[in-house]
């Protein structure tokens, strides 16, 4: 399957126009996405998946880049129409910075990275990572996987791409096991297909992640597993990203989950001691339910938490996004950028830990302009009209006739007496 | 139906001397004291059913382990306990009326729920689940006939005055068993388990909670021979033809108590459902820890419990059950309506909630009462449990499917449509009865005396008159019903040429009975 794939999807186009009439900005988009662009034979020897996709629209484009060559990454960018990506491949391969840039320089970036995968072990079944000590705290690094294709396929709501890293090697350590990644870039506003059925803009981009029956430590009896992501935003170096757990009213589209963990960018920022806002119109953010899945069947009685943790500042941001399109991207500049990283935990207290069923998900979005909000659906509307509007309307309508019956038949016994 | 059956006026003639000295007596079937402990024995009756219904409920992970039990197997110990009662009870309802009687009755299904929970005993201490089966599905069969008979006689002794807060007590009992159950089954479980272990230790357990079913048996037979001397003194039944009872009847009851089956099935199934859901429900949206969930949500029974009986006697003394009962649906929206639109305490909600439930359980359950005659309510209240037990049981199944596809936001939305059904019925149930009673049940105490004391005295002077007049073929029961008044003597004389009557005296087609 993923051969033949190999055959015609290296360098493949696919171009159409997306004619969604939205009902703030009525200009048809044109989407267009492409597997490796402009490189060739170079990525079809060399197992290499970088996905270029590009959205134009009247005053902008908003360009994404999936890339599983080196650390499997995410970057996002904005700019005047016309712009396009250019890959020297021979430099983007060995992880060279700045081999990778727009044709015009664009007015705003957000990149996100996942550093490292932990396994760690919970001896005492708190489900939290952050009080476990360093000998019960395995590190796996993404770039030790080989990245494969499995599938993509794309339809008027998505483009979907399905990647599988597996023969974990690092040194002496091997592992079994898969850990599946799921992107999808969405064209339009709408609840995803898979739980936790998160709604998404159309500039965003879903990334969902499955620890599938991974081979855990031997020495380890408690194991569960955490997330690291370095997100990087182009914002000032002294300002800080933002971490907030939003509750809501309603689960309908996530059963169960009554929260949505937000990590936004700085719109205001500190500058020479100065409070200055920012007069970009929107800003990158990441938006996730707290809830891992430990089933390919996702419902409630297969759901367990996903714990976030502080976001921390980095120390060596060269150092820290090195193997990645990041650095490959920003090169140099990247020491002059906004950058922190993230924990998330997969499991809590009393779920049986990564063990009992072998299976772990976390499902996150990466977007530009303001996260959306959820809203209450047609058919709740609905029924709360009708359930408190039609009991009213009937005691409106009882009340109206008893008064006109009552009136009507005292006239009746008055002219029967009279 | 129509017409009712009348109780002899003239009750006291024929009484012996020594009949009417044991009327006297301090043990006289209508002294306090007699009542009483009637009403004891009545409530002590449910106690040993409601403790064993719950018993896997407490022992549940013992369960699971010793008698190696997944938890789709240990829900089946449940279901077999609810799916047959869909019928059963109204069959069991309908004997009581047509062939056992209410005390033979009551000691049958008494022994019924007692066999049972011997069965179920036996067939945890041989390790056979399809024993185990057997004896629930037995069990339930008793049980929840029980209950019908347990109503029956609630109205049988205490209908008029007290009989709100007799539903509130037995309800209340009902509650204190399965709480005792909770409560004490754990304890019971590790002393046994001292000397017996696996599935022999769960099969004893069961054995000694059957203690309780025993003690419920003994209370049937007192309240058999009780109610048997308080009919030889009261004559009650005397100079009434018995009602030949038939399964049809129940397609000539009255609209009013159709909407009654509604309120039942719509109310509860936004009850008990939730509570079974609603732990998962508190920790999840509102990060209870686990124990604290728990509290929250038993709080329902918890408040039922004590106000249930205090609600009741509210009610017996300010009547208006149509309206008690409209209130308490609307506190049920508000208290549902807060769960889940707002993030307001949960306990706030809760004990709304649970007030809600206990009042709406005193006034509504009584309404049947007042609409059906006396020799068909085993038969009714058959009914309305039957169909309280179709509606849980298709529902428990839909809500589970709801929280996986819609989560407990839509879940809460199903359960305020049922309630909004609900409100809709009980409107109806309130105009059906304006339009043919003038408001019958939504009146005081006074008020019903009163109505009631009309009939009576129409219904004397009509029965002499149909003695006396050799022409009553055109007497329709309604007349027999109706105050004498000039109006109604203008309609008779308009039924005579054949004109249509006006639609307001259409009197009452039922005449309720104590």
């Amino acid at each position: 399957m993923s051969a033949k794939m190999n055959s015609y999807g290296l360098q493949l186009t696919l171009l159409f126009v997306l004619g969604i009439i939205e009902l703030c900005s009525c200009s048809p988009k044109i989407s267009q996405v492409t597997i490796n662009p402009n490189c060739g034979q170079y990525c079809e020897s060399s197992n290499v998946t970088t996905v270029y996709l590009r959205t134009e629209s009247s005053t902008d484009s908003l360009h994404y880049v999936w890339d599983f060559s080196g650390k499997p990454s995410v970057l996002l960018a904005v700019t005047i129409p016309s712009a396009q990506l250019e890959v020297d491949w021979k430099k983007f391969l060995w992880g060279k910075e700045e081999s990778l840039k727009f044709t015009e320089a664009p007015s705003y970036t957000f990149g996100i990275t996942v550093l490292k995968i932990y396994e760690f072990n919970d001896v005492n079944d708190t489900g939290y990572m952050d009080n476990v000590r360093p000998e019960n705290i395995n590190v796996l690094h993404p770039k030790h996987f080989r990245w494969d294709r499995k599938s993509y396929s794309q339809n008027n709501d998505y483009f979907e791409l399905s990647m599988e890293g597996t023969d974990y090697k690092s040194g002496s350590i091997q592992r079994n096991g898969t850990i599946k990644v799921l992107l999808n870039r969405f064209w339009k506003l709408d609840h995803s297909d898979i739980m936790p059925h998160m709604l998404h803009t159309e500039n965003a981009t879903q990334i969902d992640i499955i620890i599938d029956n991974f081979q855990t430590n031997s020495s380890f009896e408690n194991s569960r597993f955490a997330v690291e992501l370095l997100i990087i935003a182009d914002h000032n170096l002294n300002s800080t990203m933002k971490i907030d757990v939003k509750k809501t009213l309603d689960d309908e589209h996530t059963p169960g989950i009554f929260e949505m963990v937000e990590i936004t960018t700085p719109v205001c920022e500190v500058v020479n001691r100065e409070e200055m806002c920012d007069k970009r119109i929107g800003e990158g953010y990441l938006q996730w339910r707290p809830v891992s899945y430990t089933d390919a069947q996702r419902d409630v009685t297969n759901s367990t938490e996903a714990i976030h943790y502080p976001l921390t500042p980095v120390a060596n941001h060269a150092q820290s996004a090195n193997n990645s399109l990041l650095y490959s991207y920003y090169g140099y500049n990247i020491e002059n950028l906004l950058m922190q990283k993230v924990v998330v935990s997969l499991g809590s207290k009393g779920d049986g830990f990564y063990k009992k069923s072998n299976y772990s998900t976390w499902t996150f979005t990466i977007g530009y302009g303001s996260p959306p909000a959820e809203k209450f659906s047609l058919l709740v509307i609905m029924i709360i009209s009708i359930g408190l509007g039609l009991p009213v309307v009937i005691m409106v309508a009882v009340g109206i006739y008893v008064c006109v019956r009552r009136r009507c038949t005292r006239s009746h016994t008055l002219s029967l007496n009279s | 139906m129509e017409g009712g059956i009348m109780e002899s006026p003239q009750r006291t003639i024929e009484s012996t001397d020594s009949d009417e000295a044991a009327l006297q007596g301090c043990c006289g079937p209508k002294k306090p004291l007699y009542r009483f402990l009637g009403l004891a024995l009545m409530c002590l009756l449910g106690f040993g059913s409601y403790f064993c219904y719950d018993n896997p409920g407490a022992l549940q992970d013992d369960f699971k382990s010793d008698l190696d039990l997944t938890t789709s197997k240990f829900v089946l110990l449940y279901s077999i306990y609810s799916w047959p009662n869909v019928i059963f009870c109204f069959i069991g309802g309908f004997l009581l009326d047509s062939v056992f009687g209410i005390r033979l009755g009551t000691v049958i299904y008494m022994g019924l729920t007692l066999i049972g929970q011997f069965i179920f005993a036996f067939g945890a201490y041989t390790d056979a689940f399809w024993v185990m089966m057997l004896g629930r599905f037995v069990f339930g069969i008793g049980a929840e006939s029980l209950a019908v008979a347990q109503n029956s006689y609630a109205v049988l002794w205490f209908k008029g005055k007290e009989l709100n807060m007799v539903f509130g007590l037995q309800l209340s009992f009902a509650r204190a068993g399965s709480t005792v159950n909770f409560l004490v089954m754990e304890p019971i479980y590790s002393w046994v388990a001292e000397s017996y272990s696996g599935y022999k230790c769960i099969g004893i357990v069961l054995f000694l909670a059957s203690i309780t079913c025993v003690g419920s048996m003994i209370c049937a037979v007192l309240l058999a021979f009780m109610d048997k001397r308080a009919e030889r003194l009261l004559r009650r039944g005397e100079g009434v033809t018995p009602e030949v009872v038939r399964l049809t009847d129940c397609k000539d009851f009255k609209g009013v108590f159709w909407l009654v089956a509604v309120v039942c099935i719509a109310y509860y199934v936004a009850i008990y459902p939730f509570i079974a859901l609603g732990k998962v429900f508190f920790i999840r949206k509102y990060d209870y820890s686990p124990a604290a969930a728990n509290n929250v949500n038993s709080l329902v029974y918890s408040i039922s419990a004590f106000a249930s009986p205090l609600l009741g006697y509210l009610v017996d003394r300010l009547g208006k059950n149509v309206s008690w009962v409209f209130i308490s649906i609307l506190g049920t929206i508000v208290a549902h309506g807060l769960l889940t639109f707002t993030f307001v305490n949960p306990y706030i909600c809760m004990i709304t909630l649970g007030l809600s439930y206990s009042m709406l359980a005193s006034a509504l359950w009584p309404l049947i009462a007042l609409v059906i005659p006396e020799y068909q309510l085993g038969t009714a209240y058959g009914i309305a449990q039957s169909v309280q037990n179709l509606g849980l049981a298709v529902v428990s199944i839909l809500t589970g499917m709801i929280v996986d596809s819609g989560g407990y936001f839509m879940l809460e939305m199903f359960f305020l449509a049922w309630l909004c059904v609900s409100l809709l019925a009980t409107i109806g149930i309130w105009l059906s009865d304006i339009t043919t009673t003038g408001g019958y049940l939504n009146m005081t105490p006074g008020q019903r005396e009163i109505h009631d004391g009309g009939c009576k005295q129409v219904e004397a002077t009509e029965r002499e008159k149909l003695l006396n007049s050799s022409s009553t073929s055109d007497l329709s029961t309604d007349d027999l019903l109706l105050p004498h008044s000039d109006i109604h003597i203008r309609n008779r004389y308009l039924s005579r040429i054949g004109a249509n009557l006006p639609a307001a005296s259409i009197g009452p087609a039922y005449r309720p009975l104590r």
